[in-house]
């Protein structure tokens, strides 16, 4: 049984344990070990030295661009790439470092099309760099399986399409857009998920999961919001639905693989959204008081739910 | 939370080991009540719930007229922080704490804004908000509503001294925070098992501190960058670094630095290397609490720290007075130095991993 500090405070409270006690207590159960720490130095002197060294050189090339040759820009961009992409196929190099490489090399493609866009100024539309750069590196991102390269990418993917929808499809409404987003980041949600439940060899891990659960819930919300302000807008409805899929499958994840943070989101979206509606659709002074208490009691009744689950997961552990 | 044969195994283990005399009840009853290990996501849910709440009925009594009878918001203020303390105290139970933010938060605001207009005095109204926040730290058992007051307290003497433009008092504002952050994590022990009341509100006070720290180091940095405040940040940094080497030393018993010559190299070596930082007193600041979180194994702290650290560390570099070519050569010499360190480093600890 792993004695946590929550535990040593209890008995600190509750016995005859003096300071000398607790301190052992702390320092066999909790506090961090020699080995720890060297392993911490370690890592930290390596991520200050690869982060200055980096910075050192994109600040010396910041300095030098404007005086530079284009065939030395394009080809420097293109050196840096073809190194990351080499260094990601050592093979006696550790699977983190490498996959740390690919994900350098899929930032620098991006870099390359930038630097080309400059030097032949081809006036491409800020969306044709975003697509083109979500195009070159989709094969590095489906064979890495790293968690953050995939976060690259679905941002990658969700700035071309804000572009595209700012520069081309100007008669799109804004919940259209909205609908549009929410869909492509419910894909990406429900694949990980779906891909974590069979394939355990290719499992998300929980931050991933979590950070496309609140992007997606934050998308509904505010989806939903700007629809209550405009009703009549054909796509709200399907907002609407998505949504209630979407949080239902939600809460079916949470409860089956215990995870109290998409309930917890789901249930503050839910508040939020049911305070607009009752301000917006009842405009008196009198529905503040109301939605202040909604507010309150939704919440005690959902955080008491969550306690209850906690309790039976706990014990069916 | 434990099942009740964990709470037994807990009990025997530190029965054996130290030869403790245990309040069986005592332990079980804390367990079972419920007020323990919080998810961070109903603490967030608990907040944020509370937050909002209270500003839907504040802006209610701003839409009903009550704002300009302030002997009726005064009272009814008070009367709200007392009954957060109260029900708290009385119901200490988690899904309750939405509610008890949400009349903290309203009491606070009230006392505030009806303050603010009675007493006629900015500085008045920030000082009894000091003390109405000191009062329910004092008497409150809830972890949510410790932690707020501790923010509350700090906003309060932040407010007075940049109300009374009193900006050199920041820096010593820091100062204070990182001592007081310094002296609550390296004495846990002793706290926790002081009395009873001082160790319920450990955890909260704690990451209060940890908030306000972060902020005050922001602000001081930011006087001295973006508003171009003399404030004398630089004996924030001086007392920061110096809070490093402190801990730093005693972190070497652990680490079996025993010669005097390595230690005082290594503090010698990590000085020189946070000189530079002097006049931005939030990268030694921040530095101070990644070691704080990673030693004393508190993960939000640990965070907080790294991610303070990352920006302080590129607004000190973008603030900077030099061209690009000479930051470039810092920065780069500066990675290659960390760099050689972890290679050196790597070597002595494969050595004596060989020993």
């Amino acid at each position: 049984m792993q004695i946590t500090r929550e535990d040593i405070h209890v008995l600190g409270r509750n016995s005859s344990m003096g300071k000398e006690e607790a301190e052992n207590a702390l320092k066999v159960h909790v506090y961090s070990d020699k080995i720890s720490w060297l392993r911490f130095i370690q890592w930290s002197l390596l991520a200050l030295g690869v982060g200055f060294a980096v910075s050192g050189i994109l600040f010396f090339f910041a300095y030098n661009w404007a005086g530079l040759h284009r065939f030395s820009k394009i080809g420097l961009a293109g050196t840096l790439l073809v190194a990351a992409t080499a260094v990601a196929l050592i093979p006696t190099l550790s699977l983190l470092l490498r996959k740390i490489a690919l994900t350098g090399a899929a930032v620098l493609v991006g870099v390359v099309f930038a630097t080309y866009g400059q030097v032949y100024q081809t006036g491409a539309d800020a969306y044709d760099f975003f697509l083109a750069w979500a195009v070159f590196s989709l094969i590095w991102v489906a064979v890495s399986d790293f968690a953050p390269l995939w976060l690259l990418y679905i941002w990658l993917l969700n700035t071309t399409l804000a572009m595209y929808s700012q520069q081309v499809a100007t008669d799109w409404s804004s919940l259209m857009v909205m609908s549009i987003h929410l869909v492509l980041n419910s894909f990406f949600l429900i694949a990980s998920l779906g891909i974590s439940s069979y394939f355990k060899w290719a499992e998300m891990p929980n931050w991933f999961i979590n950070l496309l659960g609140l992007t997606v819930s934050g998308i509904a919300t505010v989806g939903i919001i700007v629809g209550i302000f405009e009703p009549k807008v054909p796509t709200f409805p399907f907002i609407i639905f998505t949504t209630l899929a979407l949080y239902g499958l939600g809460v079916w994840h949470g409860i089956q693989k215990r995870s109290l943070f998409f309930l917890a989101i789901i249930a503050l979206s839910l508040i939020i959204i049911g305070a607009v509606f009752f301000l917006y659709r009842f405009n008196q002074q009198g529905m503040w008081l109301v939605v202040s208490l909604h507010t309150i009691v939704l919440v005690t009744l959902v955080v008491r739910y969550m306690l209850k689950l906690q309790k039976e997961w706990y014990h069916e552990n | 939370m434990r099942t009740n044969d964990e709470i037994q195994e807990l009990i025997n283990h530190f029965q054996f080991i130290d030869d403790i005399v245990v309040d069986e009840a005592g332990v079980r009853a804390e367990y079972q009540g419920n007020t323990l290990e919080q998810p961070l996501a109903i603490k967030i849910l608990s907040v944020f719930g509370g937050i909002m709440a209270s500003v839907f009925f504040l802006v209610f009594l701003g839409l009903s007229g009550l704002f300009q009878y302030y002997w009726i918001l005064l009272l009814l203020g008070v009367t709200a922080m007392i009954a957060a303390v109260w029900w708290t105290r009385k119901y200490d139970l988690i899904m309750l704490d939405s509610f008890s933010v949400c009349i903290f938060i309203i009491g606070l605001s009230l006392m505030g804004l009806s303050l603010q207009e009675l007493l006629k005095s900015e500085s008045l109204m920030y000082l009894s908000g000091i003390f109405a926040s000191l009062a329910t730290l004092t008497f409150s058992r809830n972890y949510l509503i410790s932690f707020l007051s501790v923010l509350a307290i700090y906003g309060g003497h932040v407010g007075l001294i940049l109300h009374n433009g009193f900006h050199d008092l920041l820096p010593i504002q820091a100062m204070f925070l990182s001592a007081l952050t310094l002296f609550v994590f390296m004495r846990e022990p002793y706290i926790v098992t002081a009395n009873e009341t001082i160790s319920r509100l450990y955890n909260s006070v704690r990451m209060g501190l940890v908030f306000c720290l972060l902020m005050s180091l922001n602000m001081v940095t930011l006087e001295e960058f973006d508003f171009d405040i003399k404030s004398n940040g630089w004996a924030c940094s001086i007392f920061n670094i110096s809070a490093m080497v402190f801990l730093i030393w005693r972190l070497m018993v652990l680490l079996e630095v025993n010669e005097n010559s390595k230690r005082i190299l290594l503090l010698t070596a990590v000085v020189l290397i946070l000189l530079p930082t002097i006049p931005s007193p939030a990268i030694s600041g921040t530095l101070l609490l990644v070691l704080l979180g990673f030693h004393y194994d508190h993960k939000t702290t640990l965070v907080v720290g790294i991610v303070g650290f990352i920006y302080s560390i590129s607004q000190y570099y973008y603030d900077l007075n030099f061209t690009l070519l000479t930051k470039s050569i810092l920065l780069f010499t500066s990675g290659v130095g960390f760099l050689a360190l972890y290679f050196i480093t790597q070597k002595i600890y494969l050595s004596h991993g060989k020993d």
